[in-house]
């Protein structure tokens, strides 16, 4: 069966090799025949890479362990569902699931296309096709996960206990389909260039993919904070890791382009610079994926060395080098009447808002690869840690938050600065006022100034949301509930973006309040002691030992009680798997909405006479996570399709002169 | 007297062997060692983990370079002189962040490099934009404030502002 | 858009086909520098130990007691290279074999205790308690660990008295196979 599997990849291969040929063949001499039996290989190319894919699962079911990868990633003891997460744990299943995903995608995008932009598509399919022979290739050539063993060994060694998780088990696939899929929006882009298309159509292609790719990025990202604050026991969720940062590249990039590309719609500006943001959204997804599976920066989640590294540089250098190509050579066609009306405007505000997105997405760029290039100059590796990208992304991320308070606020076009003083002044005395009240309870320092940012960018979308239904209830005396309801619905796109704003606003509260405010301490204790941080108390009763197939697992027995209020009995955990002989420990965790009771257990002696706890006071740490949800609600509301066609695809790109 | 003696000797024999450790401590209480350690171990890394600080770092060798820290504290060492141990003993990596001298300086640079060289460019563009000729007013400059001068401006301006932002 | 045609006369013409070759310039020479640095990272990271064959990377290290130890200034001799550390278990393993054979070959070959990554009071502790004559030194800025690329300790090279890599061993040594490639290396 696994040769079964790896014949699948070769004919995939094939046909993703043929579909490019077919398409760019059949547009360019104009054989419609051509070009259909181009997209019918698409499809054939992605049954083929499903068909690969599922042999290898089939293999984890069955518990193949002559298969090197199988044995390598899984063992007999395993949960099901972790055997059936084995296959992205390691480099060559991985890669094959990369080139899965991108494979579905090509049909997806084959489908709802099968009757539109015939001009665009062809060449479209055709870069999609690219990306895919070049991952399958490296899974056929270099990182074949069928490949078998001499012999058939009795149990497989496991998967990494850290990734026993059910986090871990659906935070790569999400992560990943946001990876894989900035290849569509980079793949109209192509297709736009190289058909001469280069008005709205790809706009609207491409922004739809976008919102919907970074959507799953954002899920991603926050899972694996999630995943990392569940299992790594150190209290946080975000360590700046060049893992974390590959990810957290491309969902910049994203965040810069799905707001850019308004302005291009609304105004039909920026056409070259959103061409441009795409293509680094696309560059800098498959460029974290080089960093992350070449070993050229160490991180805690890297994939062990491999020779994939040269094959990364080259591809990623020939497909940026076409994309430059093709965008100078619609150089002409794409030179927009960039005029801008009033420094003031809405349209210098999303300029700044990408200008703040680009800064961002450099320092955290620079900040990943320096300590390679330090070891290339001077041969000294060097740590760039947290502090360095708190202190350098902290200034930005505040004043992208000004810019998010300032925009709504601002007109499109001629808009004057009295103006948007009038609009921002209710706002900002109201958020002020709070300040003052937040100060004068006591919050000062670098958290006052997050709050204040916060609440004004808060107070100016609630009036954005309140002025909204006013002008609705005024115009049909529908109570407010009603009205507001009716004025999101009105114009979901903007208020659903507005949702996405308060979403982030809500995860900033979070993320600031759970490194300001946190509470740590670590004390060994007998059977019976006590310990307190904060309000809680956190008493030490007793130790078990339990035994499950693949592992021994130590938990400690931990009342808890904040204020004398019992909280229950916790159960902070150190399990050792018996195939790795790897610790791993399980964190408890009390959730609250204001703060979380957060308990490690490091070690014990005497078989649990003493116990050592770190126990974190982590407050609004749920607000992370609920504003995750908020966010995927807003893009919910923006993106939800609602059968009637839409009628921004034929709006003139034109400016609309204010008074 | 004699058993006298031999306790006054005991006595005074502990109070200077009490006297010792409190200089031996530097003076400083446990609490302050205590602190002062947070603040070094949270800026050292552990050499053989990759971002993981000493303050978290579990190995037993990271327990050993805790030991070492809290003695050098007590020998009346201070931070910049143990981080320099450290650095000379393990090299620039045991530092979570670049160091700000030496080629590691570019590390911090860059970044604010490429931010002026930003703000420069949108600076320029900015500029350009705003002095190219003025177009022509497309039709629908006809706007709701010059058929409706009657309703008060706020609410005009949030009508317009719908109007364009509606799909 | 009609208004703007006769603006495209002489001046802006040019200045536009600046700007197109500007941004091609710096687009280029942007993917290609990190194109570059990527490449070089590559091979960086793709280094390996030095191999079976090659010249030993030459280093001087200090001693826990004693002076400085210069390699290239042990041509000559056949040396052992020993990286080590106390809180690394296979190395108690070996510790007793290394002492052996130097004790054997001390007169006619060199040994040298590269300490990675440990604690002086600890390195110190485990000298003793393994009777460990042969020089050793801490591995200052983990410098010589990154010029012989180890992967963990214990790792041992036997470097000939041409300064040549003549043994590679990953994991612990022993007597017999120091002694095996010292003879031969004597011959």
């Amino acid at each position: 069966m696994a040769d079964i599997g790896y014949l699948c990849i070769w004919l995939a291969i094939a046909s993703a090799v043929f579909a490019i040929a077919a398409n760019l063949l059949g547009v360019r001499r104009r054989y419609p025949e051509l070009v259909a039996s181009g997209e019918q290989a698409v499809v054939a190319a992605a049954g083929l890479t499903s068909l690969a894919a599922g042999f290898l699962v089939l293999l984890f079911l069955m518990q193949d362990y002559q298969v090197n990868y199988v044995a390598a990633h899984s063992s007999r003891a395993m949960p099901l569902l972790f055997r059936l997460s084995a296959l992205w744990s390691g480099q060559e299943g991985s890669l094959l699931f990369w080139a899965w995903i991108l494979s579905l995608y090509s049909l997806v995008v084959v489908y709802f296309n099968r009757n539109q932009h015939r001009a665009i598509m062809p060449y479209t399919l055709a870069t999609l096709m690219t990306v895919l022979a070049f991952f399958l290739s490296l899974v056929a050539l270099i990182e074949n996960p069928f490949k078998m063993l001499d012999f058939v060994p009795q149990d497989g060694n496991g998967l990494n206990p850290l990734l026993q998780h059910w986090a871990m088990a659906i935070h790569p696939p999400m992560l990943y389909i946001g990876f894989v899929g900035t290849t569509v929006p980079f793949a109209f882009a192509m297709g736009a260039l190289a058909a001469n298309r280069t008005g709205s159509e790809w706009v609207q292609l491409a922004r739809r993919w976008a919102l919907l790719v970074w959507t799953f990025l954002t899920i991603g990202i926050m899972l694996g904070g999630a995943w990392a604050y569940m299992e790594l026991g150190w209290g946080g969720y975000w360590g700046w890791d060049p893992v974390e940062n590959a990810s957290f590249l491309p969902w910049l990039a994203g965040t810069a382009f799905v707001h850019s590309i308004i302005v291009q719609e609304r105004r039909g500006m920026l056409k070259i610079w959103n061409f441009i943001l795409v293509g680094l959204f696309f560059g800098l997804a498959i460029f974290g994926t080089f960093l992350t599976r070449s070993g050229v920066v160490s991180s805690v989640h890297s994939f062990a060395q491999s020779p994939l590294g040269p094959y990364f540089v080259g591809f990623i250098t020939f497909i940026m080098l076409v994309f430059l190509g093709l965008l100078i050579m619609r150089w002409e066609e794409l030179r927009s009447p960039n005029k801008l009306e009033s420094p003031v405007s809405r349209e210098t505000a999303f300029l700044m808002n990408n200008l703040v997105l680009l800064a961002i997405i450099f320092a955290v760029f620079w900040g990943t690869i320096f300590p390679m290039i330090s070891e290339i100059v001077v041969g000294d590796k060097i740590t760039v840690g947290p502090p360095y990208f708190n202190q350098i992304t902290i200034p930005l991320f505040g004043a992208l938050l000004v810019l998010m308070g300032i925009a709504p606020m601002t007109s499109w076009g001629r808009a004057t600065l009295s103006k948007l003083v009038r609009n921002l002044a209710l706002p900002f005395i109201a958020s002020g006022v709070i300040t003052l009240v937040l100060f004068l309870l006591g919050l000062h320092g670098p958290a006052l100034i997050a709050y204040a940012i916060i609440l004004f960018v808060l107070a100016v979308h609630v009036d954005e949301f309140y002025s909204g239904s006013r002008v609705y209830h005024a115009a049909t005396g529908a109570n407010w509930p009603k009205s507001l309801v009716a004025t999101v619905r009105r114009n979901r796109r903007r208020y659903g973006g507005y949702i996405v704003h308060l979403g982030i606003l809500v995860i900033a509260i979070g993320v600031v309040a759970s490194n300001v405010f946190q509470l740590e301490r670590q004390a060994t204790l007998k059977k019976g002691e006590t310990m307190t941080v904060g309000d809680f108390s956190v008493q030490y009763q007793d130790m078990q030992g339990l035994a499950f197939p693949d592992r021994d697992v130590t938990v400690a027995l931990v009342r808890a009680s904040q204020n004398g209020r019992d909280l229950g009995l916790l159960m902070p955990s150190q399990d050792l798997y018996r195939a790795t002989n790897q610790p791993q420990t399980e964190v408890a965790i009390r959730r609250s909405p204001t703060e979380d009771l957060y308990i490690v257990l490091g070690g014990w002696e005497a078989k649990g006479d003493t116990a050592t706890f770190k126990v974190f006071v982590n407050p609004l740490v749920s607000w992370v996570w609920g504003g995750g949800l908020v966010v995927v609600l807003g893009i919910l509301v923006a993106a939800w399709p609602d059968g009637r066609r839409r009628t921004s695809t034929v709006r003139i790109p034109e400016a609309v002169p204010a008074k | 007297m004699r058993k006298v003696s031999l306790t006054a000797v005991l006595l005074l024999l502990l109070a200077l062997a009490g006297a010792a450790v409190a200089t031996a401590q530097g003076g400083l209480s446990n609490d302050e060692i205590d602190r002062r350690m947070r603040a070094i171990t949270d800026r050292l890394n552990c050499p053989l983990c990759q971002n993981t600080t000493l303050t978290e770092c579990p190995l037993q060798v990271c327990d050993e370079m805790r030991d070492l820290i809290r003695q050098k504290l007590i020998a009346g060492e201070n931070e910049d002189q143990i981080r320099a141990y450290f650095v000379e003993r393990y090299g620039d990596r045991v530092l979570n962040e670049p160091p700000k001298q030496g080629f590691a300086l570019l590390g911090w640079v860059m970044p604010l490099v490429g931010i002026m060289v930003g703000v420069v460019l949108l600076g320029l563009v900015l500029r350009a934009m705003l002095h190219r000729e003025p177009k022509q007013s497309a039709p629908r400059a006809a706007t709701v404030a010059a058929t409706s001068p009657e309703l008060p401006s706020e609410y005009v301006d949030r009508l317009e502002r719908d109007l364009r932002q509606m799909e | 858009m009609a208004n703007e045609l006769p603006l495209e006369g002489t001046a802006p013409v040019t200045s536009r086909g600046r700007g197109k070759l500007l941004a091609l310039a710096a687009g280029v020479i942007l993917v290609l520098v990190l194109a570059g640095i990527s490449a070089l990272g590559v091979r960086q990271a793709s280094t390996d130990r030095p191999a079976v064959g090659s010249t030993a990377p030459t280093f001087s290290m200090p001693l826990f007691d004693g002076p400085q130890v210069d390699l290239a200034a042990l041509r000559g001799k056949p040396v052992v290279i020993n990286f080590w550390a106390s809180w690394c278990v296979p190395c108690e393993d070996e510790a007793g074999d290394l002492e052996r054979t130097w004790q054997k070959y001390k007169d006619r070959a060199m040994f040298l205790g590269v300490d990675y990554v440990d604690t002086e009071p600890k390195a110190r502790e485990f000298l003793k308690r393994f009777g460990i004559t042969y020089p050793n030194g801490p591995d200052l800025g983990s410098r010589i660990s990154y010029q012989y690329r180890i992967k963990g300790v214990p790792e041992t090279f036997v470097i000939d008295k041409n300064g040549q890599v003549r043994l590679v061993k990953i994991g612990p040594t022993t007597e017999a196979e120091l002694s095996a490639t010292l003879d031969e290396l004597l011959k």
